[in-house]
Parts: C-alpha cells; structure tokens; sequence
C-alpha cells in the first residue's frame, strides 16, 4: 500500500486518472467534422446550382416576357397611331379596330404569362381600358355614318375621352414592359452576386478547414510524436488532455497511455529480472562469503565445546572473539545483500557517490578476487554530492564492475575506478575501466541495445547496460564507453551534481 | 595413532580455518601444516609428501582442484579432501571423478572432518 502510495506521490496524474480525464470530455470525432464540413461544402454547391438555375430561368421567362409586352406596346401603339391618322386627316377606323384586335389576341395568348408577373390591377386596367377604347371607336364609327353636323360636341367628348384611354393604354404597357425590364435588371445583379457570396462561402470554408487541419491534425499529431519520443526516452507518464472536447486522437491517447503503462510495467519488470540476474550471479560467491564466516564460527565453537576444560582463560576469549566477529561478518554481507535485492521506487536522496561506489565494489569483492583482477579506486572524499537513488546507483555501478571483471575473465587485469568534475557541465563523472580485450567500433554501437551480450549465451540476459542507461538517463546522467581494442575498455557515468 | 604420524595439510583462505584445524588434528595426534595462499602450499608440496591433503576449493589464484592435480601428481596414494562451499552435485562429482578422496561442505564440524580423515587413514594403512 505504502508503495502504491508512492506511486502516486511521484507522479502528478495516474494513467487511469488521465484516461478517465480524457474521456470525460465531450465527444466531437475528427470524421464528425470532416463529414459535416464536406456536407456543408456539397450542401452549398447543391443550393447555388438550384439558386442559379432558378434564376436563370426566371431571366429567361422575362425576357419572354418582355417580348410579350413589347407586342401588346405595339399594337396598342399601332391602334393610336391610326387612331390619330383618322383624327388628324380622316382616315380608315379599319386599322385602329384592326390592331386593337391583335391587342387582344396577344393579350390573351399570353395573358397567364403576364398575370403571372404583372400585378392583376395593371391587366385589369389594361383590359377595361381596351374595352372601353373600342366601345369608343365604335361610338365614333356610329357618330360618323350618321353624318349628323349637330354632333359635333359629342365627337369632340369622344375625341378627349379616347385620347386620354388611348394615352392610358400607352402607358400602362410601357408600364408592364418597364416593369419587367427592371426585374430582369433585378434578377441579373442577384445573379452576380450569389456566386461571389458563394466564393466567399468556399474561401471561409477552406480556411476553416486548413485552421481545423493545423490545429485538430497537424498540431496533435505532433504532441503525439512529441509523447512517442518521450515514452521511448523513458518517460511514461501519462499524456493528459488539453483540450475541452475529445475524438479520434483521444483514442490514440488512450491507446498511448495504455503502451506507456504497459512498457513501464515491463521496465520494472526487466530492473526486476535485471537484479535478479545480478544476484543470480552473486549467489555463488555470497554462499561462498557467507559459507566462510559461517565455517569459522562453526570449528571455532566446536573447539570451544570440545576442549572447554582444557582451555586458558585467554584462549577462550579468542575463541569467543573470532565467534564474534565471524557473526559481524557474516551479518554483514545479509545486510548488504538484502540491500542490494530490496525491492524499491526510485527514491532520491542526497549522496555521496564514493560511498555508492564502494557499496558496489564492496558486492563485486569476491568476484574480483577469483577473477584475479587487481583494483585500484581512486574517489576523493570531497566530491559534490548528487541526487539520486542509492540501491539503483549502486545497481548501475555494480553492473558495470561485474562487466569490466567480465571482460577480464582471463585473469591478471586491473580494474580502475576513477573520478572527476566537470565544473561547466555540472556534471561528476565516475570512470570504470578495465584493461580486458577492448570492444569493436560494432560491437560498441550496440551494447546499449536490450538483449545484446557478447557473453556465452546463459551467461548473460544482455539487459545490463540497457537497463543501467534507463536508471542514469533516470537521474539526468549519462553512460559514455571509450574503448581500444586490445587495451580496454572505460565506461563513464556522467550525474548531474545536486 | 601409531608412528611414522600421519603428516596432513590443511590448505584455506581463511585464517580461521586452519587455525582451529591444526589445533582439532593435533589433538587426534596427527602432524599437521596449515597454508593459506595455495601457491606456498603447492610449493610445499613439491617439496614434501603428504599423506592427506585438505584443500579449499574456492581460492584466490590457484583452485582446490588445481591442486589437486598437483598433488596426485606429485603422489598418487595422497588422500585429497576437498572443503566446498557450496556442495553441489556437481561439484562433488567432478571432484571425486578427478580423483579426491572425498570433500566435505562447509560450515562442518572438526569430527565430521576427522571421521572422513580416519577413513582416509584406514585405506591408507590397508
């Protein structure tokens, strides 16, 4: 529980916690937008077809129209024309009832057309009118056969009246033709229009889009490469949401966080694997270690037993010292042990890095002494101090001595641990260096890689220097190798000093 | 134990051992040398024929087992006992199919030591 605890002291938001964060917001999908932008893109394609065709058609029947009202002009025209003619020097009525017929022929020929687009008054007026002006023809026929010199007054009336109708009917067809003139010139500055209002649609669409592409796309497939590149550094926090309203990459998210908890648990899972593997490798020489002081207290209190009555006082008490500090020993090397495979989040502390150095040199001692490889360590007391996780760095450090003993399994090596500071860096750096076989330019481009060895296999797990990069990167260090084949090799660990 | 005396080496890396060993044997009346570096003891045993030879196996430079070699070698009726730390089957097979005596696992007590020296002695004797 304590450790559960831990987990998320360290960390600011749980995986589950920003998966339950990222989902909680409301879903508005990628392809939800892409469809309703694409709907609306054919939406307005669909609707300025239609809109234009309508008008087009509209602008066609006008002009029709206008033909229409043009023939009734001239007819009418034609009719006053003779109208006057008759007037002015007496001619025939013939013509006038001639063209007021056609009149009436073009105007019923197209009168729904015309009642269609004319207000009903105007049509109306038109027709009265027309009636009216043939009543009076007619009445100006009669007047004339009867030959009647005393009629004269009411021919003068009939004169006015057909003047004033005829001028009615003039201008009540110029009036229906002006009328749909101007609807043409209406419909054609609509018709200008639409399609630039239309462009403007299109331009204000494509620029949503290429916002919506930038910002939705562009910008959360880069934070997710961003993620990536974090993850595969060794960072497996979680990704958590900034945005209100969740879709497509909310899933991919979700998918990410679920990996990163995934390889994290297999992270720990090969720290785990890699410790264990370090203590397999130990094992021997701890039973060995721990076999020893055991075998000295066991002889030594067999002998204590065996010749108590014999013994002089002074005797006993060596006897009893050699128990005692036998028991010292072999506690020791538990503790130690214990240390080592104790289970534990990184948990960092102040420290000095030479006592971390020589916890590990202390756990490879055995291992040096078989190999026969001589050591010479050289840490001065005052270095800075780091921050970092004592059982992880000490696991790093042992690491690479039981490799540099590796690498000099032939025997007669030396094994060299050295120091220094870089004061521009800030960095301390702990050289290991072993004088074995030295590595390949190839084989040195790949010993960081997880699985790599050049140990026999089941010898080694190949997950020791990978596994020790992870815990140093951790720390915000660095491991650099140098190394010459045929004289050896020196790994350098760089940490950040506290 | 009748003269000449059985003459044992005792050979281990740990003070200790050898120590309360030679004081364990004596006392049973065998004439006994303690080594800790096994290069004096393989130097010594170039110089002198032993009639048992009890030998760590884990040492710093030359191993149990490569003295064993050396001490067959130098005589083969020499009984080798091998102390090890770690008794694994292994361990005590190879040992005996290169020609030990026996071997004994640590921690052991003086008499387990000494029984096995005393059927070391009989097959010596016999």
């Amino acid at each position: 529980m304590v450790g559960e605890f831990d987990l998320v002291e360290h960390a600011a938001v749980t995986t589950t916690e920003a998966e339950k964060t990222l989902l909680s917001r409301p879903k508005i999908s990628v392809r939800g937008r892409l469809a309703t932008m694409l709907a609306l893109f054919t939406a307005g394609s669909v609707a300025i077809t239609v809109v234009m065709w309508v008008l087009l058609s509209l602008i066609d029947r006008k002009i029709e129209l206008i033909g229409v009202a043009d023939q009734l002009n001239y007819e009418i025209l034609q009719a006053r024309r003779f109208e006057k003619n008759f007037l002015l020097y007496g001619g025939d009525l013939e013509h006038v009832d001639y063209h007021i017929d056609a009149t009436f022929a073009a105007m019923e020929l197209s009168k729904e057309d015309l009642g269609a687009s004319v207000s009903d008054e105007c049509l109306e007026f038109l027709e009265v009118n027309l009636w009216h002006y043939r009543e009076l023809i007619g009445k100006l026929r009669g007047l004339d056969r009867s030959g009647d010199p005393a009629e004269t007054t009411a021919r003068r009336g009939i004169y006015q009246k057909l003047r004033n109708t005829g001028s009615g009917l003039v201008s009540c067809g110029q009036k229906i033709a002006d009328r749909e003139r101007e609807s043409v010139h209406t419909l054609l500055a609509v018709s200008k229009v639409v399609p630039v209002v239309y462009l403007l649609l299109v331009v204000a669409l494509s620029v949503y889009a290429a916002v919506f592409m930038r910002r939705h796309m562009m910008q959360r497939l880069e934070m997710l490469m961003a993620s990536a590149r974090r993850i595969g550094a060794g960072d497996f926090s979680p990704i958590i949401p900034v945005r209100k309203s969740r879709d497509e990459f909310t899933d991919l998210a979700i998918a990410i966080n679920r990996m990163s908890r995934e390889l994290e648990r297999r992270e720990e899972f090969l720290l785990q694997s890699q410790k264990l593997r370090a203590v397999g490798s130990l094992t021997a020489g701890i039973a060995h270690e721990v076999n020893n002081p055991i075998n000295n207290i066991m002889l030594t209190a067999a002998v204590l037993q065996e010749d108590f009555e014999t013994l002089a006082g002074d005797e006993k008490q060596e006897l009893i010292g050699d128990i005692v500090e036998q028991t010292e020993r072999a506690g020791k090397i538990i503790r130690n042990l214990l240390d080592f495979a104790r289970e534990s989040e990184i948990s960092t502390e102040r420290l000095k890095i030479g006592e971390v150095v020589g916890n590990a040199i202390n756990l490879a001692a055995n291992q040096l002494k078989l190999s026969g490889v001589g050591l010479a360590c050289d840490i001065p007391d005052d270095l800075p101090e780091v921050d970092g996780d004592r059982q992880y760095l000490s696991q790093v450090f042992l690491n690479l001595i039981l490799n540099a003993v590796d690498a000099m399994a032939d025997g007669g090596g030396t094994l060299t641990v050295s120091s220094d500071v870089s004061l521009d860096t800030q960095c301390i750096a702990i050289h290991i260096s072993d004088t074995g076989p030295g590595m390949s330019p190839r084989v040195l481009k790949a010993i960081f890689d997880p699985f790599f060895t050049t140990k026999s296999s089941g010898s080694g797990t190949g997950l020791g220097l990978s596994v020790s990069l992870g815990i140093v990167q951790k720390h915000g260090g660095e491991i650099k190798v140098e190394s010459t084949v045929g004289e050896g090799s020196t790994f350098t660990v760089l940490l950040p000093v506290a | 134990m009748g003269d000449p005396r059985i003459q044992i080496m005792v050979l281990d890396d740990e003070e200790i051992v050898g120590k309360r060993l030679k004081t364990a044997l004596e006392k049973s009346n065998y004439e006994v040398e303690i080594f800790q570096d096994s290069q004096q003891a393989v130097a010594r045993i170039a110089e002198k024929e032993f009639d048992i030879v009890v030998t760590d196996v884990r040492m710093e430079g030359i191993g149990g087992m490569e003295v064993l070699e050396h001490v067959l070698e130098r005589s083969a009726r020499t009984k080798v006992i091998l102390i090890t730390g770690y008794a694994t089957v292994e361990v005590a097979r190879e040992a005996l199919t290169r020609g030990a005596f026996d071997f004994i696992a640590k921690p052991f007590k003086p008499d387990a030591l000494r029984e096995v020296i005393l059927k070391a002695v009989k097959e010596l004797g016999g």
